[in-house]
């Protein structure tokens, strides 16, 4: 959310500035000088502009050169520069040098802001990574964070043939929206209404800890889809517009797991079908300048799914090659129509025919599925959920329903929920069932709370086929995965309990049981280092002693009653365990880049 | 040898010793026990057996080791004899050699040497003899045996009787320690004449006693006055009272007089002197007793320990009080809660021993706010002004001052419970074997107890709903809601119940159901469904409630903190340390308050599972935290005098309160709008469309009436005229019928009969009035509803006649109800003629209306007919809401019907041209849809939208006038607490029977007490 005219002035302004200030050095340069430092410092301003750092860097350093460090324009560049580079200390330094107001949304409010919120961060590193994270149960992230950009940075190199120069990337993890408006400078209130979970800025990934975050969110692939938003800024030197930007990100973001363009959601496809039985496709005249100018949240929904289209039909017509193409030439100065044109050798009216006709290819879900692409935080939510540290237990609640747009099914799952609470499982199971007969697979609330009861029964292939079919409509999420995984495990299928707990790991990072459950599926599999890995998250996020880890893990879903009443405990504030399943945030709304 | 004889006798006193000392310590013992025991029963005796033991025991060891050793182990010769006898190998060698010694020291008649070699050699033959040869010990075992034996016994009776023999031992120890009685002292005077002269406050007026033994009992202040005479002449005498001595006044040297007070109890003595210092007689000690002053007796006997009462109003106490001398003081105590101290109100009080009187509180000066609880009770002093005034209680009572929101949340707490039985009903069913496929009989006989538990819960529930109808102050939409279902969920839950049994009787019958196991399982499903939608609905109901449970409770502190805003300007006004006091106290009650609200706030939201009620979010909005801090920041502020402060801190909150309230409001009013959107809706619809019924109802029936007003007018004079001929022959005909329904009594008849009886009676009294002012078409009108209703109880009574003999009851009773019937059946002819003839007054329908007249008639019956069409719509859609919620009741559907019916009578009569009798039927719709309105809309409680909540029927709104606090106070007659009069009359019989005379005053008293 750069204002680059803001920028060029405050540059002007400086330059001017320059002659004012140091009238002596003035004086006894030559003008030529004067040009070169304007130049120079334009240059910087430039490069910050296109997310070429180290350029900015060296441009600098050539200033630094030239005149007196006093000099406060100079200070001014050193602390962005040192800003974007993340020395705070040096930012926060230089800018009150530079004499820069301490006012909300000044430079020097956002390095001091930074500065406080990472200066008591852990750190990690990896090859071309660093992982900076709030002490505490974030700890249990660094390995898989860790591990999925390095993946995401080795798609990159390949796909669109990008590093980032310049040394490691900083990845600043924050507690809440409150501290990612500090850092990012979108208001709190811009955070919460867009969804903002991420942004990738000031040459930087920032992401909120999943623990703010009602029912979790897909931290992972997020994390892929801000470093691809960096490699497509640095590589284009900022000239991607923001529809294609999101495109390539979305489409793109799963390459760390597998292929590309897995990211789409059924309820997205679902939105996007109704959209194409409609015919009320947003064309590309109107998603231009910006998505973000539509009329309605469901438009600008409808405009990012055909955007992912759009980039599937690239890759698929052209592979990488394609997109790498459609960056280069933007890079080179094109427009993004001339840019696909050039990119698909075909005009663009032909190319937005062909991509429309691509989208409406899609296999589309057959009824619409409710938009779970929402990230509630956890302070806004309406079914808070269990607090931190409490134990999920028997997943009592009611608030769950509320996303049930069908009253006839809301009330039989609300009647199951009653029965369950006062511990009448069969009776609740034929609510429920009466309930999933209404909506099918369509709300994982409905769905989960069935499977809890059918576990309770110990009617498994029926608690099995109940999640399958709500994971087919809403994949990834945490709750389903992980009563899918106990069902797994309890019958020792562990490769598959492994791929359902992991998926739920990918969302809902805190949930000591999914740790728990991995040490013993690691352990069984003999994957010793793994098993280390979810043990030791496991000691963070319980508390316990590893030996008393080590039993809990053989114990663990032994019991058959343990199927839908887990009681692994929680301390030191491990996640509020969605108490009911909820959907994943699949597709975080990244507002900045 | 003489050593073998010496052992030998040694040996023998050994074992006597040993047999006296066994013998003897088995004498101890026995006496030892046997005196414990006895002790129990005779402690002296016991006491000397146990005395005994020791000697007893010593004796006879002595016995044996002296005496009986004395004799029996004597001296060599006859220890000689003894070794002789023991060993025969000797003989008698041993006693002639033990002769042979003792006359070789005398005189020696045979040889010496002899006699010293027989010496020697028995010497010799000696030595190898063992004195334990010798003597026998088997007397000794014996005796140890027998004494083991017997300690063994000794012990057996100690382990069973121990305790009593402890108890034996112990009073035996007693009695010892006891003195003996001194002898007793004779007495030294003749009868003794005390003369009381009671303290003043006492009341009681001097009494003499003659000839007494000079017992003193007198309450303390008494002064005493003593005479008598001295059985010997003395020169000097004096009363030892208690160590004190009071000297007493002699004359004639016999006869004696003293005073003395009575202090303290205990005794007295005389004491005579002669000349000497040396007292010449001491009388024995008579006994003074000082009769205590008992604090009052207070009761308190009207209200009841704890009662109800509205702010504001006035209770009767009715107390009474006594006291053994008199009373000096009478108060009601009470305390206000948060009160430091108890508040008195003195209470009327007579003069004398007993006081008993009421006293009307008004509680409409005391500072209460609902559900506070005032204790109170009445304290009475007595008037003793010798050791002071004593103080007396009545048991403390309990004031409770009517809280609306208390009766509220307790009935909520019923309903809530009866709604938890229901979703265990509903999991008994739905786990139940009714629906399986397959049957097994068994499973289905055993279900049968879920249909009682269910019965059960119908019956609880209609209870509750009748229960809470009388109550003021309860949610209306509640009580008509359990009524409603109690309804339709007793009808399925009973059709259950039917179908079980007859499935069963099917099955056992036949060996198969005759698919009436099918016809079980659906009635099973069919009940389900009824309950899903009444739990679901009563729950939304419930949840309702908390959340105006919690509205109540916002604005409670809303109210709170303006009163304390108020108490601020106050102090700005005026600052003075009692009104900076006044709003610190408020403060404290306030934040206490809000901790309590929102402790219940936050239960009750807890409560309310609504997926849409964002209960977080309102409850974030109450966060205690912030209201606390903003009132320890004003309490803060107004210690250090920032009083603007303090009210822009305040008003702060007031705003954070009013967001809170707003929040509440907003999500009641839309409550359940989301649950039950359809619903809501086609209430919404069902309303508008009968508030159009009503109106153009309404409309029919002017343009009717109009029409009726024109005809009526027309034919006034002749009806007139016409009327004039028979009016005392329908007068008398009335009268008789009104005769014969008063004499009626309707339970001869059916629960039912009651209403159309009184509508009989009501009616004919309209005809009567009717004709006597000469209107005969109010008497024509009210006529043809007597006639209905005469009908009506014409054909129950010749049901019940049929009923009667149908089920064969006794002759009598059948020829009860057969005279009733024909009695009836009479009295409906004589109406329906007395109807017949008014009505044939008139032209017949329709005759005197022009032609246009008619047609608008025809048009007005045709809209009429629109309108029961309408009405029938009405009814069907009721009865789809019906489906989703217990809306509306068997009550409402039948009055719709009703409504209907009066429509589609007014549609015909109009179309035979009978604008009269249309209009009145007319009317009747009219009424009973303006009433239905009424009921539904009060039912919503003036809200657009949100929860359709069920419309307070009439039968519960009769009962629902709530129950007065009031009425609770029992003010019982005069006589209830008085005694019985049998009691009474035996009591004064008893007095006349005389009493002792030195009782006869005390007696007397007593029983005055008694009766009173």
């Amino acid at each position: 959310m750069r204002d680059r005219r803001m920028n060029r002035w405050v540059a002007l302004a400086l330059a001017l500035g320059l002659g004012v200030a140091t009238p002596a050095v003035a004086q006894q340069e030559s003008s030529s000088l004067k040009d070169e430092v304007k130049t120079r410092l334009g240059q910087v301003e430039q490069g910050l502009d296109d997310w070429d750092v180290p350029g900015a860097r060296r441009e600098l350093a050539a200033v630094e050169q030239l005149i007196p460090s006093d000099v406060e324009p100079l200070k001014y560049y050193q602390g962005r520069v040192a800003f974007e580079e993340g020395r705070y200390d040096d930012a926060v330094g230089l800018l009150e040098g530079a004499n820069i107001e301490d006012k909300p949304g000044s430079y020097l409010r956002l390095a001091k802001d930074t500065r406080d919120i990472v200066k008591s961060h852990e750190r990690a590193e990896s090859e071309h990574f660093i992982f900076f994270y709030p002490k505490g149960k974030e700890a249990v992230l660094v390995p898989y964070a860790l591990e999925t950009l390095e993946a995401i940075h080795r798609a990159m190199a390949e796909d669109l043939g990008w590093t980032p120069p310049g040394g490691k990337i900083r990845v600043e993890v924050v507690n809440n929206a409150r501290e990612l408006s500090k850092v990012s400078t979108l208001t709190e209130k811009q955070i919460r209404t867009t969804g903002t979970i991420a942004i990738c800025k000031f040459n930087k990934l920032m992401v909120t800890s999943p623990k703010a975050v009602a029912q979790g969110y897909d931290w992972q692939d997020t994390l892929a889809h801000e470093y691809i938003h960096l490699v497509v800024s640095q590589m284009s030197r900022n000239t991607v517009p923001i529809w294609l930007h999101e495109g390539m990100a979305k489409f793109l973001e799963s390459r760390w797991r597998g292929k590309a363009g897995l990211a789409m959601t059924p309820s997205t496809l679902a939105l996007l079908g109704k959209r194409v039985k409609a015919d009320t496709l947003i064309p590309f005249e109107k998603m231009h300048p910006s998505i973000a100018l539509l009329p309605t949240a469901e438009d600008a929904a409808t405009a990012f799914a055909e955007v992912f289209y759009a980039i599937d039909y690239v890759h698929q017509t052209k592979g990488a090659a394609g997109l790498r193409a459609v960056v280069r030439e933007l890079k080179a100065g094109q427009t993004d129509r001339k840019a696909v044109e050039a990119a698909m050798g075909m005009p663009f009216a032909l190319f937005e025919k062909s991509w429309l006709s691509h989208i409406k290819k899609q296999p589309f879900p057959s009824e619409l599925v409710p938009r779970d692409d929402r990230v509630v935080l956890k302070e806004d939510a309406k079914n808070k959920g269990k607090e931190d540290g409490e134990k999920k237990g028997r997943e009592i609640s009611f608030g769950d329903f509320n996303e049930v747009a069908e009253v006839p099914a809301r009330k039989f799952a609300h009647l199951g929920e009653l029965l369950r609470e006062r511990n009448r499982v069969k009776a609740a199971a034929e609510e429920y069932a009466k309930a999933h007969k209404l909506v099918g697979d369509k709300y994982e609330s409905v769905s989960n709370k069935y499977a809890l009861a059918l576990l309770e029964l110990k009617r498994l292939d029926e608690a099995e086929s109940v999640l399958r079919g709500s994971l087919r409509v809403h994949p990834g999420s945490p709750a389903t995965n992980v009563h899918l995984g106990r069902i797994l495990l309890h019958r020792k299928d562990y490769p598959k309990s492994k791929t359902a707990y992991l998926e739920a790991l990918a969302s809902d990072p805190f949930d000591p049981e999914i740790h728990v459950a991995l040490t013993r599926i690691h352990g069984a599999l003999g994957e010793t280092a793994l098993a280390s890995r979810a043990k030791t998250a496991t000691v963070v996020l319980t508390g316990l002693a590893p030996a008393e880890v080590d039993k809990l893990a053989q114990q663990f879903l032994r019991e058959e009653g343990e199927l839908s009443e887990t009681n692994v405990p929680a301390t030191g504030g491990a996640p509020a365990k969605a108490a009911t399943p909820a959907p994943p945030a699949a597709g975080p709304t990244d507002a900045g880049r | 040898m003489e050593a073998l004889l010496s052992a030998v006798r040694a040996r023998q006193r050994r074992y006597l010793w040993l047999q006296g000392v066994a013998l003897g310590f088995v004498a101890a013992c026995l006496l030892w026990v046997g005196g414990g025991l006895l002790g129990l029963v005779a402690p002296r005796i016991g006491g000397s057996l146990l005395g005994l033991a020791v000697p007893v025991g010593a004796a006879v060891a002595c016995v044996f080791g002296l005496w009986l050793a004395r004799r029996r182990v004597g001296d060599d010769l006859l220890t000689a004899r003894l070794v002789g006898q023991r060993r025969p190998e000797l003989s008698l060698d041993v006693l002639a050699a033990v002769e042979l010694r003792r006359e070789q020291a005398g005189q020696a008649n045979g040889s010496p040497e002899l006699a010293d070699a027989f010496l020697a050699q028995m010497d010799t033959r000696v030595r190898t003899v063992d004195a334990r040869s010798v003597v026998d010990g088997r007397p000794a075992q014996r005796s140890a045996l027998a004494a083991c034996g017997v300690l063994l016994v000794l012990a057996l009776v100690l382990g069973l009787f121990g305790e009593k023999w402890g108890a034996g031992v112990k009073r035996i120890l007693e009695v010892a320690r006891t003195p003996v009685a001194q002898a007793q002292v004779e007495p030294i005077t003749g009868d003794i004449e005390l003369t009381y002269r009671y303290p003043a406050y006492t009341g009681l007026s001097q009494r003499t006693v003659p000839g007494t033994d000079g017992a003193v009992s007198a309450p303390a202040g008494t002064e005493v006055v003593i005479k008598t005479r001295s059985d010997r002449p003395v020169e000097r005498a004096e009363l030892v009272i208690n160590d004190e001595t009071v000297p007493l006044q002699v004359s004639g040297n016999r006869d004696l007089e003293g005073t003395f007070i009575a202090k303290k109890t205990g005794h007295y003595r005389f004491v005579f002197y002669a000349r000497s210092e040396k007292p010449l007689a001491v009388g024995p000690d008579v006994p003074l007793t000082v009769e205590a002053d008992k604090a009052p007796q207070v009761t308190l006997m009207t209200p009841a320990a704890e009662l109800e009462v509205d702010p504001g109003q006035k209770v009767t106490l009715k107390y009474e009080a006594t006291d053994d001398y008199g009373l000096s003081g009478l108060s009601l105590v009470f305390r206000t809660p948060g009160a430091q101290q108890d508040t008195r109100v003195p209470l009327r009080r007579e003069d004398g021993r007993r006081s008993r009187d009421t006293y009307t509180w008004d509680l409409g000066s005391l500072k209460v706010d609902p559900g506070d609880r005032i204790t109170y009770f009445v304290e009475a002093q007595d008037n003793d002004a010798v050791e002071g005034s004593k103080k007396g209680v009545s048991r403390t009572q309990v004031l409770r001052i009517y809280s609306a929101a208390e009766h509220h949340r307790a009935a909520l707490e019923k309903a809530e419970q009866l709604w938890g039985r229901m979703v265990d009903h509903l999991a008994d069913r739905l786990e139940g074997p009714d629906r399986d496929k397959q049957k097994d009989a068994q499973a289905i006989a055993s279900a049968a107890s879920v249909d009682t538990s269910g019965q059960q819960l119908i019956t609880d529930m209609r209870t509750l709903a009748q229960t809470l109808s009388r109550e003021r102050d309860v949610p209306t939409e509640l009580v008509s809601a359990l009524a409603n279902i109690s309804e339709s969920l007793g009808s399925h839950i009973n059709g259950t119940a039917d179908f079980r049994r007859l499935y069963l009787r099917t099955q056992r019958a036949r060996g198969e159901d005759w698919g009436t196991g099918n016809r079980l399982s659906g009635v099973v499903t069919e009940e389900i469904a009824e309950l899903e939608k009444d739990i679901l609905y009563l729950e939304a109901l419930l949840d309702r409630q908390k959340l105006e449970a919690l509205q109540e409770m916002g604005k409670q502190l809303a109210g709170e903190r303006r009163e304390l805003s108020r108490l601020i300007e106050q102090f700005k006004a005026n600052p003075d340390e009692s009104a900076r006091q006044a709003v610190m106290e408020q403060i404290q009650q306030l934040k206490a308050r809000i901790q309590e609200l929102m402790q219940r706030m936050a239960e009750m939201r807890k409560g309310i599972r609504d997926e849409h009620l964002n209960a977080e979010a309102l409850s974030e909005m109450m966060k205690d935290q912030d209201m606390q801090s903003a009132l320890d920041d004003v309490e803060k502020l107004m210690r250090e005098g920032k009083t603007d402060e303090a009210l822009a801190k305040l008003q702060e909150l007031g705003m954070q309160m009013d967001e809170m309230l707003k929040g509440l409001d907003e999500a009641n009013e839309e409550f359940g709008g989301e649950q039950y959107p359809e619903l809501a809706e086609k209430f919404g619809k069902f309303m508008e469309d009968l508030k159009g019924t009503v109106d153009e109802q309404q409309r029919v029936a002017e343009q009717t009436r109009q029409l009726r007003d024109q005809a009526r007018a027309q034919n006034k004079e002749r009806l007139s005229e016409r009327g004039e001929s028979i009016k005392s022959d329908l007068m008398r005909k009335v009268q008789q019928a009104q005769q014969s329904y008063d004499k009626l009594n309707p339970e001869h008849l059916n629960s039912r009969a009651a209403r159309p009886l009184e509508e009989a009676q009501s009616e004919l009294r309209n005809v009567e009035n009717a004709l006597k002012v000469n209107d005969f078409d109010l008497a024509a009108e009210a006529a043809a509803r007597a006639e209905d209703a005469a009908r009506q109880l014409a054909g129950m009574g010749e049901q019940q006649k049929q009923l009667d003999e149908m089920f064969g009851n006794p002759p009598e009773v059948r020829q009860q109800s057969s005279e009733l019937a024909q009695r009836l059946d009479r009295d409906a002819r004589n109406v329906q003629d007395v109807n017949k003839q008014l009505q044939s007054l008139f032209p017949p329908p329709g005759s005197q209306l022009s032609q246009q007249e008619k047609q608008q008639l025809q048009q007005l019956s045709q809209q009429q007919q629109q309108l029961e069409q309408r009405a029938q719509d009405l009814r069907q859609q009721m009865e789809e809401m019906e489906q989703t919620a217990p809306l509306f009741g068997e009550e409402a559907s039948q009055q719709m019907e009703g409504v209907g019916q009066r429509m589609g009578e007014a549609a015909q009569r109009m179309q035979g041209k009978d604008p009269g009798r249309g209009y009145g039927e007319q009317q009747a719709a009219l009424e009973g849809l303006r009433q239905f309105q009424q009921q539904m809309q009060q039912g919503q409680k003036g809200r657009k939208g949100g929860l359709p909540l069920p419309g307070g029927m009439s039968g519960r709104k009769q009962g629902n006038s709530g129950r007065d606090p009031k009425d609770q106070v029992e003010l019982p007659d005069e006589d209830a607490f008085q005694a019985p009069k049998e009691f009474r009359k035996d009591l004064l019989d008893a007095m006349k029977q005389g009493a002792p005379e030195k009782y006869r005053e005390q007696v007397k008293r007593y029983y005055e007490e008694l009766v009173k």
